[in-house]
């Protein structure tokens, strides 16, 4: 008789395709697990503004101005130092909603910690003029004090952004009567469809927080379209 | 049992089509097992010895040009490479998150800890029974209620505002909420969180709004402690599950009477939160 061949029992064992199946839904646990971990990023800064949007129950804004991660849209004249960081690692936007713009500065940082983003509502009521101001957030501007100056050396500058001037503008300026007197000029960039960017050095102590401001905007001719004058927004 | 050269040839004749190594190996094996059974029968059977048994056994066995065909054809190799591929990522996976709470461990060994203490937990749960008014708001996707409340009529009034959201991945924005909130009392005081202790950072370094809950501390009009306008963010205590936050709002030096309502507002451009509850008489 033949002898009897001893087989090792197998135990109860997964096909590779189960096994293969159990472990992707392992893997897409532990992902989740560590979306989680890191405070669930999203991939595009601009689905993270629209997420702060929601959170703060912000009805969608009309995006008017995106200042992309790594590109360094704030340029004062004589700026001389340079935040690299800074500029590599985070976005602005603005957007526009009915009778207010939303601002929203997001500075992903490290791991747990991605709620290092701010967002702000700018109601246009609050403003005398035709024309509404949106400061921007910036790390060392401090607009939760109510002021839109920056007062950190490092950062070489503020900004400030108008969404709309007229039609044929091809120059602008906004001047700011500072807290000590002084009066700062900046002329604006033009970063989209009629929205201008005044970006302010901030080697002052003063802010400019509700102080009075002139903003003069020039066709290609330099014939004056419109002058405005008025107070330069607090957050509320 | 070691087999002969023309066993091995055999082999792999009928593997050499398997693309995938670990099942060529797998097969192999089985194919080699079945040799040698079959070997062995032919030996016991037709008294056959070594080579001549093993040869009779191959010829039984079947033409390994064919048989190679239909392995290669029922061994398709992209779900073995799937299946490589599924462990690689599972162990990549692995590493990712043992990082990722080492890292945790290692932000929270040097910033200490932003979590309460336990005391304050129970606290919390032998808190008195707040009637409530109505029971919970749903704005923008996020259910507003408020949980707990206390009293001690003169020092210190707090309640425990809840937002919900099934959304796990967009808690509330706790700066946002804490901008618009207003406590409003029966005659007609408002209250809401200054500025100040929104930019403020705490005394572990830590700014209220980075971490998972905050007290919210304010005096008014109606305290009759002119000292005590003080922010105090010591007490700060949270409590965050996957899908809710509670902020605990604190009132200090308000003189809260017996029966008042407190009403909490919360003003966002979507809509007004609003929540009331009557704060019963209760201890610590």
């Amino acid at each position: 008789m033949k002898p009897n061949k001893t087989r090792r029992p197998r135990r109860f064992r997964l096909s590779r395709g189960w096994q293969t199946v159990r472990n992707l839904l392992l893997c897409l646990l532990l992902i989740l697990l560590s979306w989680g971990l890191a405070g669930y990023p999203l991939f595009f800064p601009r689905l993270e503004f629209r997420r702060l949007e929601r959170e703060n129950l912000l009805p969608r804004s009309e995006i008017v101005l995106e200042i992309k991660k790594g590109t360094y849209t704030y340029r004062a004249p004589g700026s001389l130092i340079y935040n690299k960081r800074w500029s590599e690692s985070s976005s602005q936007f603005v957007g526009l909603g009915d009778g207010y713009a939303v601002n929203c500065w997001l500075h992903p940082d490290s791991l747990n910690q991605s709620k290092d983003a701010w967002i702000h509502c700018w109601p246009f009521d609050e403003q005398e003029g035709e024309f509404k101001l949106v400061p921007l957030i910036s790390p060392f501007t401090d607009w939760r004090n109510g002021d839109a100056w920056a007062s950190h050396s490092l950062f070489p500058c503020n900004g400030i952004v108008v969404p709309a001037l007229p039609e044929g503008t091809a120059w602008a300026e906004l001047a700011i009567l500072a807290e000590d007197g002084t009066e700062y000029r900046e002329i604006g960039s033009l970063e989209g469809e009629g929205v201008w960017l005044f970006a302010f050095r901030s080697d002052t102590s003063g802010g400019i927080g509700g102080r009075p401001y002139t903003l003069t905007a020039r066709d290609r001719d330099g014939a004056v379209l419109a002058v405005q004058e008025g107070i330069v927004p607090l957050s509320q | 049992m070691e087999l002969h050269e023309n066993a091995k040839q055999w082999l792999e004749t009928a593997t050499k089509g398997i693309r995938f190594g670990p099942d060529r190996r797998e097969v192999e094996a089985e194919l080699r097992e079945h040799i040698e059974d079959k070997t062995a029968d032919m030996a016991r059977i037709f008294r056959l010895e070594g080579e001549e048994a093993e040869t009779e056994a191959l010829k039984r066995m079947g033409d390994p040009a064919e048989i190679g065909r239909e392995l290669a054809r029922l061994h398709k190799p992209w779900l073995g490479y799937l299946w490589n591929a599924s462990l690689t990522l599972l162990g990549i996976m692995i590493l990712v998150c043992a990082f990722c709470f080492f890292y945790i461990w290692l932000y929270q060994e040097s910033n200490g800890p932003s979590a309460p203490g336990p005391a304050r937990m129970d606290a919390y749960a032998a808190m008195a029974p707040v009637r409530l008014e109505p029971e919970q708001v749903e704005l923008g996707g996020y259910t507003f209620r408020i949980m707990a409340g206390y009293t001690d009529h003169e020092q210190i009034t707090f309640v425990v505002l809840r937002v919900s959201s099934p959304r796990f991945w967009e808690p509330v924005d706790l700066a946002g909420l804490l901008e618009r909130l207003e406590v409003v009392l029966d005659d007609g005081t408002r209250v809401s969180i200054p500025r100040a202790f929104l930019a403020s950072t705490g005394s572990d370094g830590i700014s209220p709004l980075h971490t998972w809950g905050a007290d919210v501390v304010w005096g008014s009009s109606r305290q009759p402690n002119p000292e005590a306008d003080e922010v105090d963010i010591k007490g700060r205590w949270w409590a965050r599950g996957l899908f809710y936050q509670d902020i605990n709002v604190v009132l200090r030096w308000i003189p809260i009477a017996p029966g008042e309502r407190i009403t909490l507002e919360i003003d966002y451009p979507m809509g007004k939160v609003r929540l009331s509850a009557v704060l019963e008489e209760a201890e610590i």
